[in-house]
């Protein structure tokens, strides 16, 4: 077995059996979906439940949980790096004859996996409830990729950034300014005064997937006449995919900083 | 697995030597390394691991230059290495520990692996506690797993830095033991500052002190140093101020001092056979009046 496969193995063990992962990210969301399925007829989930596609379903029930992800992920992986030279295990690994890039790369994508799992099992707990009770398979799928589009892309950033972010200032203020990018790059008006990454292709609450790929109606994309319009070209597939290209390819970026930082330290 | 350190020097932040110019040989075998704490042994532990690197001098470790990626990635699959503090993950068992450790040390076939962590496990004594996680481990306990997980690859190099702490009479005894065995048939470096257990596992040893090497030979070499140099006495009054004391033991209404003094401390002062502790001592004081001089 790899440095890697290993690392990332133990990894997804020691976050999953930790009962904040499954408080931090499961609970809320659980809460959050059973107030939005059983809510008032008027309200939530509820109001379309016979009305809409599986598709659009998926999407609005997506739409509950992904303004508040990159926050929730940024803020339970962001010791994760970090810990491992605050517990001492990290000089033991370093004399290890394994490549500490391997390593470090097994250790994000075990740390985010186990992140992932809370979500998902509420996520898609909600969509084979869907699809059984309005006998709709194609929410699965729907709803399958939805999470491998938008969900898993704002953890793999989010990941990185709680690699990168708590080697260059303290754990708790790196959890402050997490909550603040969320809301600069996806939570704040497009129109507002301030420039920000909100519905640009590079907005945290993923517009232009939720908008080309799943017709949601919440998406904002296209030009605003704001700053950084040119970060808001017209909603199409290619721009879609660059959007999701741009944010995987900022997150290796992220991530490849945060090893080379850490190899520093280390050294 | 022959170690050649050759005018070693290692700095940190371009400020604090740590090393200087320190030249050593191991042909194989166990040499003990001793050093009051700051001496540079940890330092020198941790240029031998590739965990950092030199500002001057050359590391060769069998035939491999540590000056390199490939050199470094050679040794370190012949190395088992219990560094002075050691951390583990409290979330995992000891059991999974080793595990995790041992496929990082490349032991890939699974039922080797897994009887390999269970011999460890019996070896130090913990095998009845293998599978309680180790945040409830003592001191002592985790001790005995770095000493587990420093042997999971039968390393031909073994360095163990500060083996012994936290372990009681017992495991120290079999522990020292268990150094011994094992240096039969490959290197073994043991750093620590307790000199009994370097007394009681090596023939050899190198002596560290303010970066640089100030001994290197035998045990019994560096005892002998100190003969006519060791003194006991007994009295009730002040302790005496002439060289360094080793020991104070209570004797019928007064106390007996140990003492390691160039001259004798006072008129009733006898000789004594020293022991590897007192020589120890003597190049202590030795090297301090040394360095004082340099300084003046």
């Amino acid at each position: 077995m790899t440095a890697l496969a290993a690392t990332a193995r133990y990894e997804l063990r020691m976050q999953l059996r930790k009962p904040a992962i499954w408080i931090a990210t499961g609970l809320p969301f659980g809460v959050y979906a059973l107030f939005a399925v059983l809510g008032s007829d008027s309200t939530g989930l509820r109001r379309h439940w016979y009305e809409i596609s599986p598709k659009l379903w998926v999407v609005e029930a997506l739409g509950w949980f992904t303004p508040a992800l990159p926050m929730v992920f940024g803020i339970v992986l962001a010791d994760r790096l970090v810990r491992d030279r605050k517990l001492g295990v990290a000089e033991l690994l370093d004399t290890t004859p394994t490549n500490r890039g391997a390593r470090l790369v097994g250790k994000y994508l075990g740390a985010c996996a186990a992140t992932a799992v809370p979500v998902a099992v509420v996520y898609l707990a909600g969509a084979v409830v869907f699809a059984v009770w309005r006998d709709q398979p194609a929410a699965l799928w729907w709803s399958l990729a939805a999470f491998v589009m938008i969900v898993v892309p704002l953890l793999l950033l989010a990941g990185s950034l709680s690699f990168l972010g708590p080697q260059l200032m303290p754990t708790p203020l790196f959890r402050v300014l997490i909550v603040a990018l969320f809301f600069w790059a996806g939570a704040t008006e497009v129109e507002s005064e301030f420039p920000s990454f909100a519905g640009t292709v590079l907005s945290l609450t993923m517009d232009y997937p939720l908008g080309v790929f799943f017709d949601s109606a919440n998406a904002t994309t296209g030009p605003a006449g704001v700053a950084l319009d040119f970060l808001r070209p017209q909603p199409t597939t290619g721009t879609a995919v660059l959007s999701l290209a741009l944010i995987l390819a900022l997150a290796a970026a992220i991530l490849w900083m945060a090893g080379a930082l850490n190899a520093r330290t280390s050294e | 697995m022959r170690l050649d350190i050759v005018r070693v020097t290692k700095t940190f932040r371009g400020k604090v030597r740590a090393l200087e110019e320190v030249s050593l040989t191991v042909p194989g075998g166990i040499l003990g390394l001793l050093g009051a704490n700051g001496a540079g042994k940890t330092t020198l532990m941790r240029l031998l691991t590739g965990l950092i690197r030199p500002n001057g001098g050359q590391i060769t470790i069998g035939d491999h230059d540590m000056a390199t990626a490939d050199g470094r990635l050679a040794v370190q699959r012949v190395l088992g290495y219990l560094p002075q503090d050691l951390g583990v993950y409290p979330d995992l068992t000891a059991r999974q520990f080793l595990d995790y450790v041992a496929l990082l040390k490349g032991l890939d076939d699974r039922p080797y692996r897994r009887r390999r962590v269970g011999e460890l496990l019996e070896l130090v004594n913990i095998a009845d506690a293998a599978d309680r996680k180790l945040r409830g481990y003592s001191g002592g306990m985790r001790r005995r797993v770095g000493i587990a997980q420093a042997l999971l690859n039968d390393p031909e190099l073994l360095i163990v830095d500060e083996p012994t702490s936290g372990l009681d009479p017992e495991e120290r005894i079999r522990f020292r033991t268990l150094l011994s065995q094992l240096a039969e048939r490959r290197t073994v470096l043991l750093s620590t500052h307790i000199v009994d257990d370097i007394a009681q596992t090596c023939t050899e040893l190198a002596v560290l002190g303010r970066g640089r090497l100030i001994f290197r030979g035998t045990v019994s070499d560096l005892t002998e140093r100190a003969n006519g140099n060791v003194w006991s006495l007994v009295g009730s009054g002040p302790a005496p101020s002439v060289g360094t004391m080793v020991s104070a033991l209570p004797h019928d209404g007064a106390t007996r001092y140990r003492i390691v003094a160039a001259t004798r401390p006072s008129a009733d002062a006898q000789p004594v056979v020293p022991t590897l502790e007192d020589g120890y001592v003597l190049l202590a004081q030795q090297h301090s009046l040394t360095a004082a001089e340099s300084a003046a």
